[in-house]
């Protein structure tokens, strides 16, 4: 009976996604934003393609994303990360609120067991929330810091099997330490690689205190 | 996209706005794209990221979930309500949508993903962030939330 009920939702509901909508005014309203935005002579000669335009690059974009194939490991864009520190700031994710980074690889212990990696300490930072995320099926798990100025700092870190460092950043190197800069959304992130673990530090901070930072992480 | 955005919006015009915001935030963000995720649930869910800065500007009240509300919504089966397909057949589509606006935002977006849309519960949890058993028990609570919203209105 009651798999009958939601059937008959569901069906209902279904059946929402198959009303005619008007796409005219959506269709004119992207046209226009993007003529807007680009401001090039070949673009302005081919303004009035320019949602069509748009609409196959993105297609094909989407479409050659799809078809690359990569192996076990994940690349994590700076974009991504900078995405993932601004949603867990605005609460776009679920977060679990923690005063230490014991409570917080409690915490994720107990949502992703054995998923979770090991998170490294961070130093003199008061540590505010924590959560998992995924990316493309690889966890990471996330950690919401506050440097001694009071300035949000992400720390996100993963099994280097599950993620591998995109090298194309500035590249520092301290105490035998490698680690790549890069900045994304106004933000900047240091990544390094330590004890098999993928550890990215994401905040609007100088890229230099991000490093003092990442150099005294304890493993 | 775009019914999506009508069914969460008041006005064809929010609608639009809401729709063509996310096509190009897509546009921009299409770095963050990568290889093996699901292009679907990937504007969906920025689709309800857009949505939720809009509601958040306008009216934050919004976005929380009323427990109240939730218990009250979750009473017995209304009486007439025996076949529920034959009495479903007997609402508007705008009916329909308008009793989807009365539920708790988390429980709208859910039956949007997952019996609108179509998604499967791995698609909808990703969109919304939550365990896929958090989106079982959702779609449980609120097919008959809905049920009851459609109800009150029949009165």
């Amino acid at each position: 009976m009651a798999d009958e009920f939601d059937d008959a939702v569901r069906n209902r509901l279904r059946k929402l996604d198959a009303t005619p909508v008007d796409t005219s005014r959506l269709d004119a309203g992207i046209r226009a934003a993007i003529a807007r935005r680009q401001s090039t002579l070949v673009w302005r000669l081919t303004r009035p393609l320019a949602a069509v335009a748009a609409s196959i690059t993105l297609l094909a974009i989407l479409a050659g994303v799809l078809l690359t194939s990569s192996g076990g490991e994940v690349m994590a864009s700076p974009a991504q990360m900078a995405q993932v520190h601004r949603d867990i700031l605005a609460n776009r994710v679920a977060v679990t609120k923690v005063d230490s980074i014991e409570a917080a690889s409690a915490a994720l212990s107990r949502q992703s067991g054995s998923a979770a990696p090991a998170l490294p300490q961070p130093p003199e930072a008061h540590v505010m929330a924590c959560c998992m995320k995924s990316i493309r099926n690889k966890t990471m798990a996330c950690v919401l810091l506050q440097d001694a100025g009071g300035t949000p700092v992400t720390m996100s870190v993963a099994r280097s099997s599950d993620m591998k460092l995109p090298h194309d950043g500035a590249h520092v190197a301290r105490d035998g330490v490698d680690y790549f800069t890069h900045a994304a959304d106004g933000l900047n992130m240091v990544m390094t690689e330590r004890a098999g673990r993928i550890v990215c530090l994401i905040s609007d901070l100088p890229t230099g205190k991000l490093i003092d930072l990442a150099a005294r992480l304890k493993f | 996209m775009l019914r999506t955005a009508r069914i969460l919006t008041r006005s064809g015009a929010d609608a639009d706005d809401l729709a063509q915001e996310t096509m190009l935030k897509a546009f921009r963000a299409i770095d963050q794209l990568s290889a093996g995720s699901n292009p679907k649930a990937w504007l969906m869910t920025i689709l309800r990221n857009a949505h939720v800065d809009r509601l958040r500007a306008r009216r934050p009240s919004e976005l929380s979930l009323n427990a109240d509300f939730v218990a009250e919504r979750e009473s017995e089966t209304p009486p007439g309500w025996g076949d529920a397909e034959q009495v479903l057949a007997s609402f508007s589509d705008e009916q329909i949508i308008a009793a989807l606006r009365t539920l708790p935002p988390e429980i709208r977006w859910t039956l949007l993903l997952a019996d609108v849309q179509g998604m499967d519960d791995v698609e909808a949890a990703q969109v919304l962030n939550v365990p896929e058993g958090t989106i079982k028990s959702r779609l449980h609570r609120g097919r008959r939330m809905l049920r009851n919203s459609l109800a009150k209105m029949n009165r």
